[in-house]
């Protein structure tokens, strides 16, 4: 029977081949030129093309040889949910609309995939499995959104609250507490104040509620 | 004499009050992140990036060089006290540094690796005084093909320094290039892959994409396996070698300068080949080694010899020819190009100052390491310390607000987010980030050159091919990759990186 024989082959391969056809569907549009004078779609499309092949030859060789296992689920999620997320991004495009409805299902089928790999596993060791991961990510998202709205003031316990749920072995004490306002006040006075990076201490949240040496 | 002349320039340079200052600050920086867990060189080199955009381009490139070197030193520093190598250079010095601190040794290996350095640094300062301007020369006749080809070469000499498939690392080449073609063609104005973001115009920086492949993507890494870092030695005595080490480590930190010259001087070369390479050649050659393994001096003199001799080595290409060997002159280069200079064989001629303050200024840097991290050591050793959990969570906070305040956009942070997922998925099935970030730098670059090269040719391929240094070039690639795939080299590469 046809199986996987080498699941990092595999998941790379298959990342290659989704990013590679990424790029050809999204630059269809470019100009290829010609070699003497080529066009913004040339060297693009050339290479999207290249990498398309790496990663099929990869694709192949994952069930031709043996390779050792991926020790962590969310190689194989990103990779399940990436064509809903590429379509969906893709329904943006005016130029080749793809209907939205593709995007979501591709996206439902990605779901659909992970919950059968799951199935069989213990949602703690899922959980753990994928903690640090979302986490780090969700700290670094949450920090981008919360600066211009609420500020310094809120964005930074926001990433320092979320990643150290990354880890087991954060503790949630007094101590940390002190650990985290003196880095919110260190911040406060190294770059907005020292170096001038203009970020707002509060954000529009508090506009008119705070004098604007706050705000900056 | 002209070397001397340049040299005397270089001194005067580096040794200004400004400069001589943020030589030291870059250099305690890059030490003292260099010893926390989990941030490479490259990583070190990416957060610290923002701070020095001020600058005036001398006092920047300065710095970041020496926050490379502090980096690459606060790596052995680990390696030889806690057994847990910084980067991957320092991978060979925990072998033999981490038996010798635990004989009570801890001392004496700090001081070999530091002393074994500073000796590389010297030579190899020297050496690059007196092949960088004749490079130089030669690189300024290069047209676009011959560009086109050495960065084909260089991004193949990438690959035989990657862990894991060749055929991953071709792949991770293509996506970084074709990843760096995202914003407006400098040529037809065109819009790529932007998505109508407009943030995306300018393309992704390349900083994000560092800290987001290294940064975040190593935390998360780390965060899977939490280790403890038991620090059994708090206190580290009898810092001097005695005058029996001395006689032991001068062979094999001559023999290790070599050998890291010339393997750091490859494109793609750099500093962890030299260290293994030259830990490989001590095991044969040394009449000590049954000791090997068990706390051998040499163990440590020879792999920290070379990795600092590689790691300065590594500078020739970038200032000669604009091209990087490694992901940390691919960061030079950027922060060359943010401070308006175009990297190439003309920088020598346009910016001697510039130039040759670098150089000396690695002379400098490697000094101001010696004198300053066997005193400091006691400071290291409570920064090993320091819990993991107190630590990751400032560490994305100052990636955080270093790569907002590059275009003072939050868009940036989301997007290193994104990468920092990406170079964790990555890294777990053996995709290496340094390989895409090479080809992220290189391939706006690339693009430029083939288009110009074929514009000359009238879109005749084979220019690549009849002129003799660009075919030269093209062949070397050739040799390097039917090399790297033949059977026999992949197992010792295999082997090489087994260690870590």
């Amino acid at each position: 029977m046809l199986r996987i024989r080498s699941e990092k082959d595999f998941l790379a391969g298959a990342l290659y081949v989704l990013l590679g056809l990424g790029f050809l569907w999204f630059g269809q549009d470019y100009k290829m030129g010609v070699a003497a004078r080529m066009g913004p779609g040339y060297f693009p499309l050339t290479l999207a093309c290249v990498l398309v092949v790496f990663g099929a030859i990869s694709l192949i060789r994952s069930f031709m040889t043996d390779g050792p296992e991926v020790d962590s689920p969310i190689a194989g999620y990103v990779v399940m949910l990436l064509p809903g997320i590429m379509v969906l991004v893709g329904g943006r495009f005016d130029r080749h609309p793809i209907p939205t409805g593709l995007g979501w299902v591709l996206l439902l089928l990605g779901l659909a995939g992970i919950a059968w790999s799951v199935r069989k596993a213990e949602p703690g060791a899922v959980l753990k499995a994928i903690r640090p991961t979302v986490m780090v990510t969700l700290g670094c998202i949450v920090f981008g959104l919360l600066l211009p709205r609420g500020g310094l003031v809120f964005a930074l316990p926001g990433l320092v609250i979320l990643s150290a749920m990354a880890s087991a072995k954060s503790e949630y004490d007094l101590k940390g507490l002190l650990v985290l306002v003196g880095l919110v006040l260190f911040c406060v006075l190294a770059f907005v104040k020292g170096l001038g990076v203009p970020m707002p201490i509060f954000g529009s949240w508090f506009d008119g509620l705070v004098p604007a040496w706050l705000q900056r | 004499m002209d070397l001397l002349g340049n040299l005397w320039l270089g001194l005067q340079t580096s040794m200004g009050l400004i400069n001589l200052t943020y030589c030291l600050i870059g250099v305690f920086l890059g030490t003292a992140i260099g010893v926390l867990p989990g941030l490479g060189p490259a990583a070190t080199v990416a957060m610290l990036l923002p701070a020095t955009f001020a600058m005036p381009p001398e006092t920047s490139l300065i710095m970041l060089a020496g926050i490379y070197y502090g980096a690459q030193y606060g790596g052995s520093t680990t390696a030889i006290l806690v057994n847990l190598p910084g980067e991957t250079s320092s991978v060979v010095t925990a072998l033999d540094g981490y038996q010798m601190a635990r004989q009570g040794k801890a001392g004496r290996a700090l001081a070999t690796a530091a002393l074994s350095s500073f000796f590389a640094g010297t030579v190899c300062t020297l050496l690059i005084a007196l092949f960088a301007p004749p490079l130089a020369e030669v690189a300024l006749k290069f047209g676009p093909a011959e560009y086109f080809s050495l960065m084909v070469l260089g991004l193949i000499a990438s690959i035989v320094l990657a862990h894991g498939s060749i055929l991953h690392a071709l792949g991770m080449i293509i996506l970084g290039l074709l990843l760096g073609l995202v914003g407006t063609d400098v040529n037809s104005g065109a819009q790529r892959y932007t998505f109508g973001v407009p943030e995306l115009a300018d393309g992704i920086g390349f900083v994000t994409v560092a800290m987001g492949m290294f940064g975040i993507g190593e935390i998360i890494a780390n965060l899977e396996h939490e280790e403890t870092r038991d620090v059994s030695i708090k206190k580290v005595t009898g810092l001097f070698p005695t005058r029996e080490d001395f006689k032991r480590i001068i062979a094999p930190t001559l023999r290790g300068t070599v050998l890291g010259s010339f393997l750091g001087i490859l494109p793609g070369g750099g500093a962890a080949l030299a260290a293994f390479g030259a830990y490989a050649l001590e095991k044969k050659v040394s009449k000590n080694r049954h000791e090997f393994g068990k706390g051998a001096i040499e163990g440590v003199a020879a792999p920290e010899s070379a990795n600092n001799a590689g790691a300065q080595m590594s500078f020739i290409p970038m200032l000669t020819l604009g091209i990087p060997a490694n992901p940390v002159m691919a960061l030079m280069i950027g922060a060359m190009i943010i401070q308006g200079i175009q990297p190439g064989p003309s920088v020598m001629a346009e910016k001697p100052a510039l130039f040759w303050g670098l150089i000396v200024s690695m002379w400098v840097g490697n000094l101001m390491l010696l004198v300053l991290n066997l005193p400091l050591i006691g400071i290291w050793v409570r920064m090993i310390t320091i819990p993991y959990r107190y630590l990751f969570p400032m560490i994305l906070v100052f990636c955080a607000i270093g790569v907002f305040s590059l275009n003072n956009a939050t868009f940036d942070v989301h997007v290193m987010a994104l990468f920092g997922l990406l170079g964790y998925v990555f890294k777990k099935i053996d995709c290496e980030p340094a390989p895409l970030l090479l080809g992220f730098i290189l391939g706006p670059m690339m693009e430029e050159f083939l288009r110009r090269a074929l514009l000359l040719s009238k879109g005749d391929p084979m220019v690549l091919v009849t002129r003799p240094i660009s075919a030269t070039m093209l062949v070397l690639s050739a040799i390097l990759l039917v090399l790297v795939l033949l059977p026999s080299f992949s197992k010792t590469r295999e082997e090489a990186f087994q260690e870590d």
